[in-house]
This record gives structure tokens, C-alpha cells and sequence, in this order.
């Protein structure tokens, strides 16, 4: 994995919090994928924060879409921090995803 | 011989003419034998006072008399007595005497006891008086009056009565071919005769009489009967008339007889020579009455058929005394102007009806001409009535005295709205041509080279016929360089758009073959001198080689060039000055060599960019940097439209302006990928270096990466499918107005079309949503992307 981006995973009201900083493009999404959903783990809901997203193409949208789409299957709740502004909060917007993940501006 | 003193005495009082006496308290009288004559008393013996009194002093002046007589024996008076009173004389009239004389008393208590005095006759002083009076009567009556007719009967009548005579008339006299004619309009009789107003033939008069009038000579007769001059047909003929005797005193004027006053009375009589020549006054006065009335009269006509005249004219006329009252202002300015000139001054008239932008300028015009005395004449817009306002053409002139005094003010206002409006079409039609004109003669879109950013702005004035001579070009040089150049012809109109023509047209031409700017101003200025119109332009020339970023520039009397460098400070190119073109074959021009980098900004202009009235010129170019400076970040095209509609502000532009512009960029961007993921994050990081010194906005920025990053990434990931990995191509170039031009190729064959929904088709979407337009060229040899992204394309 390069380090074009990073990952650190905390907790934040008693759920798995996932922050991504750093740029998301198809050389290193494949390799992004697993730690993000390491971090989520099994829990029953989780916070995925992309508020330091410097840049992400539509790969990193469909490992968030897929991320998305599984954890529905188990019954786990996703949510998305991503400010409207930023360029994660953006691009979401501007694809049409923010309507149907559960996108937040800032942590609750 | 000595003579005594009472002979002296007597001596003096006769030659005064002086009658002495005494009366006596007791009313004995011891007049002189003067006195007696004085008082045409009979020179026998004496006579009482009272008895005097009685018969001969006028009944009038008796009272008044006798009162002074009273007051005189008075002793607690002044004991004197002065009185003229008029005595009877034989012959039936009166003289009027001067008495003077002193009291005299005895005893005490005082008692009257004499009068002694002096009288004198001074009929002649008194008549002298009734007849200045007399003048003085008809000369009020006579001012008064303004029909010469009526003057001639007052004066007739006045003088009738004043001397007692049975008619008086004046004839007057008309020339006709078969003879004279004497006409009496009215006469002056007393009730015992009648009138003789009528026509009469003047050669059924007597010659010899009439011979005298003709001359100009009076003529009394103091009996028809017995006078030699009078002809026995004449004698004949006055008793039908009562005419026994008469006084005539003609009128002769530039030697013709034009009228008489004559008197009649039906009685012989004697003219005295102080009537004779009461009446050649009277009759004076009276010609002078009738020609000023006469005169009057014309006038009053005259003054009727001027303002008949300037009732039905279409001009506003009015008159102006001298004291600012409005002495006649016809129908049409009030119904014209709506200003009621009643009780106006007639200057506040004119400047309460004119446009209020021009009331104050025609107020001190008007006061100019008044102060001078001089005619005033302009065009000027007057209000209608109707509402709006019309353009006039006013005149007014003063109406002097011959002593050069101003009599009155005469002003007339004539409407040339139509005039006017045909004459500004006209105008405004030559305006257009102009305008047209220069816009062919102006290069229709200047080239951008690569590495190069270009503009050109040309605003024209705004006002009439104020199109100017300004010129710009940009244009390739056989070399690869660009040359740009601004120029400015002085004057404006069609004329100077002409000569602006053909001095681009002459750059343009010579430029190629030129070793360098310097050397093509001075082919220039000897070009200019065959040029109508191009003494004194200036211009100034640049030559840009985007390859290496060198600038060779040269200046002839032009407003120095202005670099905005990459970093947005502003610098003047103050190198290679030379003056303005004036046709003489002189040393060689100098120029000079600068550099542009990459994102330095060149700005030519004219001089209306910077020029204000009442300002100098560092002034505006102080301006022209700053805004400059501030408008850097600006795409090159807007950066040219804000400069100009920045400077140019709200004002009316008098003269035209120019403002070109020369942005340095880099080459566009091109980078070759291996079809490798990891080539992307290079690739992002070199683009967004590229935008920066081309000033790209941040927004505009990342749509670029969105969009290159889904086509790079697409092309990596499907075009080399099962194939030897190629490369990638990426290229991005800049537009003058900023928009960006990206093109992605490849050289592969991609695997199948993409479908919705997969990782695929949401690149595509991304890229068509942040590019104004998205198209894909497939052919054997590879797939190519191309977008345009443009400053205010769709938001990202």
C-alpha cells in the first residue's frame, strides 16, 4: 500500500470510527478496502469519517457503496461523515450517493 | 442854466412815465397831470377818492383797492401801500397801474392824515403774463391730445376766445392738379356767425392775399372794405361770411404752403402786433402738436401692423423695455411656452421658459448683451407647453435712439426642433459609419499562440463623432514570435478611423520584414508621412517568443506598456522610447528586451484607458496598475474586460479606447502514463502545478482532477485488457477565457461498453457532470476522451 492515504481507527460513542485522510484512487482502494472494514469490525454500527479527503475517484465510491451494501445485509449502521464543502462531501453529492448512504456533516 | 430841484424831480418822474400824488384823510386828491392821465380823470379841479374809486378803478379790483387803502391808514401797520389795479381808459378797455405809496400821520394818538405816491401804467408786464400763461394752456392742452384733427380745433378754440374774435380756424392745404385746395375740418365761432367748415378752391381767393401766404407771410386786414389789398370780387364775398376784418398766419413747409391759422371778426379791427404775435406762436405750437401726433399716430399704426403681423408669424416675438417690463409678447409664446409674460421681466421670461440645463448659461448671456447693448442670437431648448421641449433659434436685438441709448428689446424665437432632431440623425448616422468603418478596419479576433494567451478590447466613445483613430493588432511573425501592437491617431471621426486603417494595415505588412521593433517604427514613421491624418499618432510594438519568453519592445510617444508578473506585481516597460511619428527621416528608434514567464500578464492600451480631465496623467496610470494588479487572477479575457469597464467607470467616454493583452503560459500540459494505478497521484500533482501559474480557480481545479483521474484511471484499467500495457496520454491546454481542454488517449481496444450502475459508469457520470461537454472517439488505433471544463462550467 502506498500512503497516498491513511487510516486510523478510534471509537467514538461506543462505535467503531474509522477515519481516511489522504488521497483514495484505484492504486490503492483494493488495498484500503479490507483495513476499512477491519475497523468496523462487528459492530452493530459504525462511523466512517472522510472529512480529510484530499481527493477520491468513483472506485473509492463503489468501495464505500459495496461497504455500504454488505453491512446492510448484517444489520450494521453506516454512517458517513462527510462535510457538503469537502471534496468527499462533494463528489457524493454531486453522484447522487448522499441519498442513499447516510451521509452527516460532522460527528454526532 | 441852473435848474431847480423840483425840476429835476419832474424831469425823472416823466422819464419813468411815473404820476405822483396825494390824497388827503379828508378824500381831497392833488394828482399830477400824469396821474390824471393814468387814471383818465378829468383835469378840472379835484376829486374825492371814493368818486375815483367808484368810476374808473376795474369793479374787480376795487375791493382789494380800497382794503390796501385801509391797511395803510392803519397806524399800527406797515403805513405803505403796493397794488396793481386795472383802470378804465377812454376807449372802453383797461390798463393796468402800479400804485405805491406811504401814509402819513399826526397827533398822538396818531391820526391819517395823507397818501402820498407814485403810479405807472404796466399794462405791458401783465399782458406779457396772461400771454406766457396762455402759451402755457395750450401747450398742456394741446400734449394731451393725440388726434391732430382734434388738436387743431382745441388750439383754434383757445385761441378764439382768448382774443375775443368771431372764428377761428386753421385750413388746411391740399395740392391737386386743377388747383390748391383749402380744407377746414372745424371751426371756432362765436354764436353770432356760423361756421365755414368746408372744401374751398384756393384760386377762387384772391391772388394777391394768397401770394403773401404762400410766401410764408402773415397778413392782417382791419377792414375788408377798406383795405387796398383785397379785390372787389373778395369785398363782394366776405359779408356771406361776417368777415370784416381777419389775421392769417400760414404754414410753410420745404417750401410749399401747407396750411393757415386764421382769425375772423365780423367787426373792423386792429391787430395789435402783440396779437399778431400771440397768434404766429399759437400756430407754431400747433404744427409742432399736430406732427408729433402725426407722428404718433404712424407710429401707433405702425406698432398695430407689427404686432398683426407678429400674430399671425410662427416665430415668439416679444418686446422688452428698457426698464425689464415685457411691453408685448404675442399669442404664440404663451401658447407655446406656457409662460405668462404678464408682470414678467422679459429676461426671467426667456430663462423661466428655457431648459433648465441651459437656463443658467442663457441667464448670463442675457446679462452680457444687456450690459453691452449687443444682440444676442442662440440655439437653445425651449419648454413646451405640451410638456417635453423644443430646440429654438433666438434672436434678440436691441432698438436704439439715434444717441445710442436702448430703447427697447426685440426678440424673436424661431422653432428648429425638426432641424435639430434631422441634424442629430445625421450625426449619429456619421457616428455609426465611423464606427463601422473602424470596426473593419480593427482585426476581427486576434490568435493565441501556444504559450500564449491573447485579447483585445476596443470600446468606442460614447459621444457623437467621437469615434477615434485608435488601432490594436496581434498577429504571427514568420519566426514563430507574436507581435502586438496599440496605436492611436490623433482626432476623431471618419477621418482618423481611415488613417487608423491603413497605419495597421502598413504594421502589419512591414512588421515580418523588420529586424526588431525599433527598426520597424522608424519604417513606420516614414510610411506615416504619405498617411493623411497620421502626423503625430503614436503607437507602440511588441514581439513575444512563447518558446523562450523573450520580449523585444519599442515605443513612439506611447503611454509605456504595463507587465503584471506571475506573482501579480505590475512593472513599466520604460525602455525603447521614442516620439511620435512625425514623417522625418531620423536616427534609428531604439528598443528594448524584457521577459515574460509564465503567467506574466502584458497590457497594452491608448490613452483613453487612462486619460481624465483635470488629472494627470501619473494619476491615471497609478490607477491603471492597481487595477491591473487586482484583477491578475482573472482569466486573460476577463481580466481585458474588467480593466476596461473598471477604468472607463460610470463616465461618458469621450474618446475611444483599446486595451490588448498578452498573457505568457506554459506550454499545455502533457504527460504520458504507463497504464500503471500508481501513475495517477504523479499525474494529479504535476496538473494541479500546471493550473496554478495559469490561475485556475480551486473549484475549477478539482472538477480537472475529478475528470482526468476518471478518464486516466478508465483508460488504465480496460483499454490494455489482456494486451501488452501502452501508455496513456494526457494533455490539458488553456483558453483565453480559461476554459480547459483536456484529451485523454489510449491505444488499446477497450474489453465492452460500460453499464450503468457498474464502477464504470459512475466515472462517466462523474466526468459528463463536471465538464461542459464529455465526448468519447473510439476508432481501431484507441479510444480518446476529450472535455471541456470552463471557469464557470457545472459546479464540482
Amino acid at each position: 500500500m502506498s500512503d497516498l492515504a491513511q487510516i486510523v481507527v478510534a471509537t467514538h460513542r461506543d462505535r467503531p470510527l474509522v477515519r481516511i485522510s489522504g488521497e483514495l484512487d484505484m492504486s490503492n482502494v483494493p488495498a484500503l478496502d479490507p483495513r476499512l472494514r477491519a475497523g468496523i469490525g462487528d459492530a452493530s454500527a459504525a462511523y466512517v469519517d472522510l472529512t480529510e479527503v484530499a481527493f477520491l475517484d468513483s472506485q473509492a465510491l463503489s468501495m464505500l457503496q459495496r461497504l455500504a451494501d454488505d453491512l446492510t445485509r448484517t444489520g450494521t449502521a453506516l454512517t458517513v461523515i462527510a462535510p457538503p464543502s469537502g471534496v468527499a462531501g462533494s463528489l457524493l453529492a454531486l453522484t447522487g450517493m448522499d441519498r442513499d448512504l447516510d451521509v452527516r456533516p460532522t460527528l454526532p | 442854466m441852473e435848474t431847480s430841484k423840483e425840476e429835476r424831480l419832474q424831469l425823472a418822474l416823466d422819464a419813468a412815465r411815473l404820476g405822483t400824488f396825494v390824497w388827503y384823510a379828508d378824500d381831497r386828491g392833488e394828482p399830477d397831470e400824469r396821474m390824471l392821465e393814468l387814471f383818465n380823470l378829468p383835469k378840472d379841479g379835484t376829486l374825492s377818492l371814493s368818486a375815483a374809486l367808484a368810476s374808473m378803478i376795474h369793479p374787480d379790483d376795487r375791493g382789494r383797492y380800497a382794503d390796501a387803502v385801509a391797511a395803510a391808514f392803519d397806524p399800527g401797520g406797515a403805513r405803505e401801500l403796493r397794488e396793481d389795479i386795472r383802470v378804465m381808459q377812454s376807449h372802453g378797455g383797461y390798463h393796468w397801474v402800479a400804485v405805491s405809496a406811504r401814509a402819513f400821520f399826526t397827533g398822538d394818538p396818531p391820526v391819517p392824515y395823507r397818501l402820498v405816491g407814485v403810479a405807472a401804467e404796466v399794462t405791458e408786464r401783465y399782458e406779457a403774463e396772461a400771454r406766457r400763461d396762455f402759451l402755457f394752456t395750450v401747450s398742456e392742452t394741446l400734449r394731451a391730445l393725440t388726434d391732430p384733427a382734434e388738436i387743431k380745433t382745441r388750439s383754434a378754440d383757445l385761441l378764439g376766445r382768448h382774443l375775443s374774435v368771431s372764428r377761428a380756424l386753421y385750413l388746411d392745404v391740399t395740392h391737386e392738379p386743377d388747383s390748391d385746395y383749402y380744407v377746414v375740418e372745424r371751426d371756432f365761432h362765436d354764436p353770432g356767425v356760423a361756421s365755414i367748415a368746408g372744401r374751398y378752391r384756393a384760386d377762387d381767393f384772391g391772388a394777391g392775399l394768397f401770394a403773401e401766404w404762400r410766401a410764408g407771410r402773415a397778413i392782417t386786414v382791419t377792414d375788408v372794405r377798406t383795405d387796398a389789398r383785397v379785390s372787389e370780387a373778395e369785398r363782394l364775398a366776405y359779408p356771406a361770411t361776417d368777415v370784416r376784418a381777419f389775421a392769417a398766419v400760414p404754414l410753410v413747409k420745404e417750401g410749399s404752403h401747407v396750411a393757415t391759422l386764421m382769425l375772423h371778426q365780423s367787426t373792423p379791427r386792429t391787430w395789435q402786433p402783440g396779437e399778431l404775435a400771440l397768434v404766429e406762436e399759437v400756430a407754431e405750437r400747433t404744427w409742432a402738436a399736430v406732427e408729433r401726433a402725426q407722428a404718433e399716430k404712424e407710429l401707433r399704426q405702425s406698432e398695430l401692423r407689427f404686432r398683426e403681423v407678429v400674430e399671425v408669424a410662427p416665430q415668439l416675438v416679444w418686446v422688452g423695455r428698457c426698464d425689464g417690463s415685457v411691453e408685448f409678447a404675442n399669442e404664440n409664446w404663451t401658447t407655446s411656452t406656457g409662460v405668462d409674460p404678464d408682470g414678467m421681466d422679459h429676461w426671467a421670461m426667456l430663462t423661466a421658459a428655457a431648459h433648465p440645463d441651459e437656463a443658467a448659461g442663457l441667464r448670463a448671456d442675457l446679462a452680457r448683451a444687456e450690459a453691452r447693448c449687443a444682440a444676442f442670437e442662440g440655439e437653445l431648448r425651449l419648454r413646451q407647453r405640451s410638456g417635453g421641449f423644443r430646440w429654438f433659434l433666438m434672436r434678440i436685438v436691441p432698438l436704439s435712439d439715434g444717441a445710442g441709448s436702448v430703447l427697447k428689446w426685440f426678440g424673436v424665437a424661431t422653432d428648429i426642433d425638426d432641424r435639430r432632431r434631422a441634424d442629430e440623425v445625421l450625426r449619429e448616422e456619421e457616428h455609426q459609419v465611423a464606427l463601422r468603418l473602424q470596426r473593419a478596419l480593427l482585426p476581427r479576433a486576434v490568435e493565441s499562440p501556444a504559450g500564449t494567451a491573447v485579447c483585445a478590447r476596443y470600446e468606442a466613445g460614447t459621444v457623437a463623432l467621437e469615434v477615434g483613430g485608435d488601432w490594436y493588432d496581434a498577429f504571427a511573425l514568420p519566426d514563430g514570435q507574436l507581435a502586438i501592437t496599440v496605436g492611436d491617431v490623433v482626432g476623431h471621426g471618419l477621418d482618423a478611423a481611415i488613417a487608423m486603417g491603413a497605419l495597421r494595415v502598413a504594421m502589419a505588412a512591414l512588421a515580418p520584414h523588420s529586424a526588431g521593433p525599433g527598426e520597424l517604427l522608424s519604417q513606420f514613421d516614414r510610411f506615416a508621412r504619405e498617411v493623411d491624418g497620421a502626423h503625430f499618432a503614436t503607437a507602440c510594438y511588441a514581439q513575444y517568443d512563447p518558446a523562450s519568453g523573450r520580449l523585444r519592445y519599442a515605443s513612439a510617444g506611447h503611454p509605456p506598456m504595463l507587465v503584471i508578473d506571475a506573482d501579480g506585481s505590475a512593472r513599466w516597460l520604460d525602455g525603447g522610447r521614442s516620439g511620435p511619428l512625425t514623417g522625418k527621416v531620423d536616427d534609428q528608434r531604439p528598443d528594448a528586451t524584457d521577459r515574460l514567464e509564465p503567467g506574466a500578464t502584458l497590457v497594452l492600451y491608448s490613452d483613453g484607458l487612462i486619460e481624465r480631465r483635470r488629472e494627470p496623467i501619473t494619476v491615471g496610470l497609478e490607477r491603471l496598475a492597481r487595477a491591473a494588479v487586482e484583477l491578475h487572477h482573472l482569466p486573460v479575457e476577463q481580466f481585458c474586460s474588467r480593466l476596461i469597464s473598471a477604468l472607463g467607470g460610470e463616465r461618458q467616454r469621450t474618446d475611444d479606447t483599446v486595451v490588448l493583452c498578452l498573457r505568457a503560459v506554459a506550454q499545455p500540459y502533457r504527460r504520458e502514463l504507463r497504464a500503471d494505478a500508481t501513475e495517477l497521484s504523479g499525474m494529479r500533482r504535476s496538473l494541479t502545478a500546471w493550473c496554478a501559474v495559469r490561475h485556475v480557480a480551486d473549484t475549477t481545479v478539482a472538477r480537472l482532477m475529478l475528470a482526468v483521474g476518471e478518464a486516466a484511471a478508465n483508460a488504465i484499467e480496460h483499454a490494455y485488457l489482456g494486451q501488452t500495457p501502452r501508455s496513456v496520454s494526457v494533455t490539458v491546454s488553456q483558453e483565453p477565457d480559461g476554459t480547459l481542454v483536456v484529451a485523454i488517449a489510449d491505444t488499446g481496444s477497450w474489453r465492452s461498453p460500460a453499464h450503468p450502475g457498474s464502477d464504470r459508469g459512475r466515472g462517466i457520470m462523474i466526468m459528463r457532470r463536471v465538464s461542459d461537454t464529455f465526448e468519447r472517439h473510439t476508432t481501431a488505433g484507441g479510444t480518446t476522451i476529450r472535455l471541456r471544463l470552463s471557469p464557470n462550467g457545472p459546479a464540482a
